[in-house]
Order: structure tokens, then C-alpha cells, then sequence
């Protein structure tokens, strides 16, 4: 039993950070890097460099490309092209039952001419999947989330002196070094933690606290997503072949409904039926609340059946978190904002975990393989990423399933990193490591070249500035028998 | 983008700074007495508030407006953390008396 409650808070703070601060970087890292999901998916075709977009025309034209390649698709999942990204994002179903995933030509409509990439997305999915296969990434996704809340609210009750030490950092001292960039990254960004955190666990509620719906809507949870999202259904197939109309009036109407916030996603169910759907999904131009305007046509003879919008407290609540998780709202200066938040978030984390291990040796216990390991996941991690951009650079354009070699490339950097961080000595393997991210980072910035579009430039921008942060890591690196106490 | 909010909360941001005890001595260097450090508390909330108002009246939305506020006073108060780190001068610390070293350390979250 812990003498008071803020030594039981502190060790609490403790070992949730220990058990889950390792997923928690992956998962923060990522989401952080998703903040410019479309910005990276452009970053990955560079073939459609410099191009724009017509929502509503490009959409036209992915429909179009789907009715002749993709008619025996079950639903159609289009998201919109915009200003961020000159392509529309498909997701279809083959014969065989695999979903495909492709950006489409905006003039086309066509994959072809478009290099295969899952682009933002893998770090998108990545975030709350973990790449690991369902149904287990989500939930253990959301006890992170949930673990990173608990993290916080202990971390709040075990910081002595929050407001005495709000402008305190003391480099060159070693575990007080740490311990100071801990809290100042924790305190001063903590609203954005909080939220943040919370969201993402809320966002995945239903995972870890499934018994309501269970006992409201039992064996029928398809039911518990109708009357979540009403208008987002699709009518049961028909049974007979059925032909779309036209596309186009469709899409302008859905347009002139949503106004400023503009068509975001569209899903057309049972496409070569008689009873096929249209959904189109407004966007976040004046909103913070997540998919709250939602337009359902009849596919086969383009009349709208439904104009909803959401208006359930709880439910609005809920679209209100989720959005200020997913940030579609935000305007460019307030999503760099998200993203230099995320890595503070990131900074908060991988600062505790180095705390852990330096406290522990100052108690003279070992921490050698534990430090192995932070060195592989808090160096490993941005070499890993790096290596997602380098092999979409590197891979021949032509490479079947070039995807998800682009993916495996991300777990074989990982991994490697991994075991050269086990193989080496702590003191060495922080080194090694952070040299190796400047190298990655500063190829990526080498990547962005000509360094032409806003894309290619934030691109560079950010990896040239991690990689210097990466190279002042590696130049302060000091054997252990030297480092101050 | 909205230059003149980011320059309030910044400014605000340092002046939160010199109203801290630690903060104060790091950015004048000298020990700041109790009511200029109270004084200069108030007038960097007063200048966040500015800033608040300002984002409300660019974005036209208090969610919106609120949560760029939020994110971007977090991002100038550890700017201003900074400059606190980078004015502060480590010789005069050096010669802290052995036992409030101590004490300090005996009183930080961490043993």
C-alpha cells in the first residue's frame, strides 16, 4: 500500500507509462503524421504534382471508372478530392472478396497512371489498427488511449509544483534534465493532451464498453449503426440490375446542400442495382462536429430521399470530440498546430520512458535491455516512417501490389532497427540510431525535390528540422561512465 | 494567417514567465519581488484574452477560435520556457547553497 495518494498516483503514472509507452509512440507518432493524411498521400504521387481538382468533376469521373471496372463492388467509397488533395481516394471490393484501395486521376477517373500507394492512409489506419488483424488492433488501441488518459490524470495529481515549475528547464543534470523537459512538455501543451487523449478514447468507447449495445440492441448491432447514423444506411439490395443516373446533378445538388463545408465522402451502395444508394457526406468547412450533415439519393433515379442533420445532443457531443480528434476542420494554421502538439505529445512520451531507465540506474538496477529496446522504438519509430517515404520513392512504379510492399517496408526498417538497438550496447545504439534517423530524414527531404509545391516544401521543412533535432541527439550522446550524474 | 494573436500570445506568454518566481529570475537574471511579478501575471492574461479575442473575430467561430487559442497558447508558453532556459545563467546557479539543492531536489516529483 502506497503511503498517500500522490505516491500511489505517481506509481501508477509509472507503470502505465512503462506497460504501454512503447504502442502509445507508435500510436501518437502516427496519429500525428495523420494530421496531413491527404498533404502525404499527395507527397506520394508525385504525378499529380502541381494539379487541381474539382470535387465534383473528379468525383464524376471515379464513379464513372468504377461503373465500367468495379460493377460487381458491393458499396463504392469515394473521398472527395479538395484543395488538399488534387485525387479522389476510392476503397472497392474485387471478386475475390479484397478490398482495393487507390487514389483515382481527377481527369480519368483511372488508377493507371497513378503509382500504387496507401499514401496517409497507412498511418491513418495505423493509428487506431496497429497493423495488427482485426479485431485486435482497435481494442488495443483503445485501452492505450485509455492508459494514456490514466497517464495524464496521474501525471497532473503526481507533479508537486505545476505552476512553481511552468517556465522551468534545466539542461546539462542528467535525470533532473529529463524530468524537467517531462513535466514543461506535459504542462505546457497539457490542454491538447488532455483532449487529445480523451477523444481518442472516446472515439473507441464502444470497444471497451460494448455491454450497453449488447443489451439494447441484442444480435442485431446493425440496428445499433442505423440509429447512430440514420441517413448513412443503404437501402437492401433489389435483386435486379438496376443502372445509375446520372452522376453529375446528383453531386452538384449535394453540393449546393452543404454549402461552404462541401462534399467530404461518397458511398454508393449496391451500384448495378435497382434498389442502389447514394450517400453524400459533408465536409468541416464551418464545423467542428464530424459527419453531422448527411444526404441520402435514390441511385437509380437521383432523387434525394433524405436531408440529415445530425441534432442529438449526445450524438452531436460525440461528432464534437471525435472532430476535434480527427481535426477536418482545422485550418492550415491550426493543423501545424495539431502537429507540432502531437510531437510534443510524442516528446512527453518518449521523455518518460528514457526517465524511467535513468532513475532506475541511479537506484543501481540494470536497465541495459530495457534502454536497448527505448533506443530501437524511440529512434526506430521515426526510421521506420522515414523508410515508408524512401520506399515510395524507391520501389519501381510497376512493382505488383507495390502498396503493401511499401507497408512491409516500414515493419523490415523496424524490426532492423530493433535488433541493431538489442545488438549494441545503450550508449552506442542511441547513437547509431540517431544517426541513422538524420540520414533517413534528411533523404526524405532529399526526396521532396524540386521542392516546387507547398506539400513538397512542409514536406522537407519538417523532415530537415527532425533530422537536425536527430543530430544534436546523436552529438550529445556520451558513453555512460562520462555522463553527468 | 493571424499575425498580430500570435504576437499577443507570445508577448503574454513571457510576461505569464516573469510573473513566475523561476521564470522571473531566469529572464532578468535577479530575484523580481512579489507585486511586478503579480502585475506582469495579469497584463499576460490580459494580452491571452486579447489574443482570444482576436482569433474570434478571424475565424468567425468560438470552436474553432477556442481550440487554435488552446493549441497555440501551449506552443508560446513553451516558447517562452525557452527563453527562460536560454537567459538563464547557470554560473550564478552553481553556487545555490548544498542543502536548498537539496531541498529543492527532495521536493521534485522524482527522488
Amino acid at each position: 500500500m502506497k503511503p498517500t495518494f500522490r505516491a500511489a498516483m505517481t506509481w501508477l503514472h509509472d507503470w502505465t507509462g512503462i506497460l504501454t509507452g512503447w504502442v502509445l509512440l507508435a500510436i501518437v507518432l502516427s496519429g500525428t503524421l495523420s494530421v496531413f493524411r491527404p498533404e502525404i498521400t499527395a507527397w506520394m504521387h508525385p504525378e499529380l504534382a502541381g494539379r487541381t481538382a474539382d470535387p465534383v468533376q473528379a468525383s464524376v469521373a471515379a464513379i464513372d471508372w468504377l461503373h465500367t471496372h468495379a460493377p460487381q463492388s458491393p458499396a463504392w467509397y469515394l473521398t472527395a478530392a479538395g484543395p488538399r488533395a488534387p485525387f479522389t481516394w476510392a476503397v472497392w471490393q474485387q471478386q475475390d472478396g479484397q478490398f482495393v484501395q487507390r487514389a483515382l486521376d481527377p481527369s480519368s477517373g483511372a488508377p493507371d497512371t497513378i503509382r500504387d500507394t496507401l499514401g496517409g492512409e497507412f498511418f491513418y489506419r495505423f493509428h487506431f489498427e496497429l497493423q495488427i488483424p482485426y479485431p485486435f488492433g482497435r481494442p488495443l488501441a483503445a485501452i492505450a488511449a485509455l492508459a494514456l488518459v490514466l497517464a495524464l490524470v496521474t501525471g497532473i495529481v503526481a507533479h508537486r509544483r505545476f505552476f512553481t515549475d511552468f517556465f522551468t528547464f534545466r539542461p546539462r543534470k542528467g535525470q533532473r534534465s529529463w524530468l524537467d523537459a517531462h513535466n514543461l512538455l506535459g504542462v505546457t501543451v497539457l490542454p491538447f493532451h488532455l483532449i487529445i487523449a480523451f477523444s481518442g478514447a472516446v472515439t473507441l468507447a464502444t470497444l471497451l464498453l460494448p455491454w450497453g449495445i449488447i443489451a439494447a440492441y441484442p444480435g442485431a448491432p446493425a440496428q445499433f449503426e442505423d440509429d447512430l447514423s440514420p441517413a448513412m444506411s443503404a437501402r437492401p439490395a433489389a435483386g435486379t440490375p438496376g443502372t445509375l443516373a446520372p452522376i453529375e446533378p446528383i453531386l452538384r445538388d449535394a453540393a449546393r446542400h452543404f454549402g461552404a463545408d462541401g462534399i467530404a465522402q461518397i458511398y454508393v451502395y449496391n451500384p448495378a442495382d435497382a434498389a442502389a444508394t447514394i450517400i453524400a457526406i459533408g465536409g468541416n468547412g464551418t464545423h467542428v462536429g464530424f459527419n453531422t450533415h448527411v444526404l441520402r439519393f435514390d441511385g437509380t433515379t437521383g432523387r434525394l430521399l433524405a436531408d440529415y442533420r445530425e441534432h442529438r445532443p449526445l450524438i452531436s457531443a460525440s461528432a464534437a470530440l471525435y472532430g476535434l480528434h480527427v481535426a477536418r476542420f482545422a485550418p492550415l494554421p491550426t493543423r501545424w498546430l495539431y502537429f507540432i502538439c502531437g510531437l510534443l505529445l510524442a516528446a512527453v512520451i518518449a521523455s518518460g520512458l528514457r526517465l524511467r531507465t535513468l532513475r532506475r540506474r541511479r537506484q543501481g538496477k540494470s536497465t541495459e535491455v530495457v534502454e536497448r529496446l527505448n533506443a530501437g522504438m524511440i529512434a526506430g519509430t521515426p526510421i521506420a516512417f522515414a523508410g515508408y517515404f524512401l520506399a515510395n520513392r524507391l520501389l519501381p512504379t510497376t512493382l505488383p501490389d507495390r502498396a503493401g510492399h511499401e507497408v512491409q517496408a516500414v515493419f523490415i526498417v523496424w524490426g532492423l532497427m530493433l535488433l541493431l538497438a538489442i545488438a549494441l550496447p545503450s550508449a552506442r545504439s542511441w547513437r547509431v540510431l540517431s544517426c541513422m534517423a538524420t540520414l533517413a530524414l534528411a533523404s526524405v527531404a532529399a526526396f521532396s525535390a524540386p521542392w516546387l509545391t507547398g506539400v513538397a516544401q512542409g514536406t522537407a521543412a519538417v523532415a530537415i528540422l527532425l533530422a537536425a533535432g536527430f543530430a544534436y541527439a546523436a552529438s550529445r550522446r556520451q558513453a555512460p561512465a562520462n555522463r553527468a550524474p | 494567417m493571424p499575425v498580430l494573436p500570435i504576437l499577443c500570445e507570445l508577448a503574454g506568454a513571457l510576461l505569464l514567465a516573469a510573473g513566475n518566481e523561476r521564470g522571473s529570475r531566469a529572464l532578468l537574471r535577479r530575484p523580481v519581488p512579489l507585486a511586478p511579478r503579480r502585475l506582469a501575471r495579469l497584463t499576460g492574461f490580459a494580452l491571452l484574452a486579447i489574443a482570444l479575442w482576436g482569433l474570434i473575430r478571424d475565424e468567425s467561430n468560438l470552436l474553432f477560435a477556442l481550440t487554435t487559442w488552446t493549441l497555440s497558447c501551449g506552443s508560446a508558453l513553451l516558447a517562452a520556457a525557452l527563453a527562460c532556459t536560454l537567459r538563464d545563467n547557470p554560473p550564478a546557479r552553481t553556487h545555490t547553497h548544498g542543502r536548498t539543492r537539496a531541498r529543492q531536489n527532495a521536493t521534485d516529483t522524482v527522488p
